[in-house]
């Protein structure tokens, strides 16, 4: 329970920070809708991970592609920018999550 | 009168009804798990016939054959016989739970592993197991004593994979072992699994669809 939360919290702060990196205003809104993507993604993920598709890779994917959406439609940005973020954001805490596997 | 009668019958049947039935019925946050059990080495003892009875509360039998893996009701707790081939007639069992009881109560000519198999029943809704094969092996079979022990278990998982785990037991002892704990577990309690998994994500799906909706009326 408390790992579920820390998972949270961390990949929320890492998306944050990757996010605001780029996006340079509002630290407070990026932070806000950082927090909203990752409750939305993190939880179904973990869920479909543990239940229906054991593929670490296919699942990272799929969370990079709705993560790109939703990147593109709440910070109102271009498709290719989103893209970027999105990729960046995912490889590194997936990275993180398979270092600390 | 007969309605005192119906009032009291229908009152009756409102607290009996209840208690006889809820053992059937699953708790919210529960589910069932597939159970059944194999016999691994029955083609080594072609002379015999192997048979589970399920004794209470619903009675039943079946003739166990290699590769079969036999499930039964929950609170059954099947024990496994062994009869030589020759003296097996399968309609000496009978019809009736009587005669099915008496048969394997009485039979002289059953050997009884003495062992009863219980089932897993109801777990978490969040438990990991779909599916749970425990595999037994036949020690020795002679005309008095049929020796039968637990030797692993298969555990298949919601996510399509299983694994087996093999009981700590010596097949010598006398005690049931205790069945090997799976490797996945539920790791989160059934209310937090609701919010973490339902809660959560529906939350933030609604309010990223309000933050769009509210910047489309606004333009």
């Amino acid at each position: 329970m408390v790992q579920q939360f820390l998972l949270l919290i961390i990949t929320v702060i890492i998306e944050f920070f990757i996010l605001w990196l780029f996006i340079r205003k509002n630290p407070l809104r990026i932070f806000f809708y950082a927090a909203l993507i990752n409750l939305f993604t993190l939880p179904v993920a973990s869920y479909l991970y543990q239940n229906i598709l054991n593929n670490f890779l296919l699942i990272e994917l799929g969370v990079f592609l709705i993560e790109w959406i939703l990147i593109m439609v709440l910070f109102e940005i271009k498709y290719y920018r989103a893209l970027l973020l999105s990729f960046i954001a995912n490889f590194i805490t997936a990275a993180i999550s398979l270092l600390f596997r | 009168m007969m309605k005192k009668l119906f009032i009291f019958l229908g009152l009756a049947l409102t607290f009996l009804v209840p208690s006889i039935v809820s053992a059937d019925i699953l708790e919210p946050g529960m589910k069932e798990i597939d159970y059944c059990f194999q016999v691994e080495n029955i083609k080594d003892y072609s002379e015999y016939v192997f048979l589970s009875y399920f004794q209470e509360p619903v009675g039943g039998h079946k003739v166990i054959n290699q590769g079969d893996c036999v499930s039964f009701y929950k609170f059954s707790n099947p024990t496994i016989y062994a009869i030589k081939k020759g003296d097996f007639n399968e309609n000496e069992i009978g019809s009736t739970d009587e005669q099915e009881k008496n048969y394997f109560q009485n039979n002289k000519k059953l050997i009884a592993s003495g062992l009863s198999i219980k089932s897993i029943g109801s777990v978490k809704e969040n438990d990991p197991r779909q599916k749970v094969v425990d595999v037994y092996k036949i020690e020795s079979l002679d005309s008095a004593l049929l020796k039968i022990f637990p030797l692993k278990v298969i555990y298949t998982y919601t996510d399509g994979t299983s694994e087996e785990k093999i009981y700590q037991s010596q097949p010598n002892s006398t005690e049931t072992p205790k069945r090997p704990e799976p490797s996945k577990k539920t790791f989160l309690p059934y209310w937090f699994s609701i919010i973490w998994y339902i809660v959560l994500p529906l939350i933030a799906l609604i309010i990223i669809i309000a933050i769009l909706i509210y910047r489309r009326t606004k333009k």
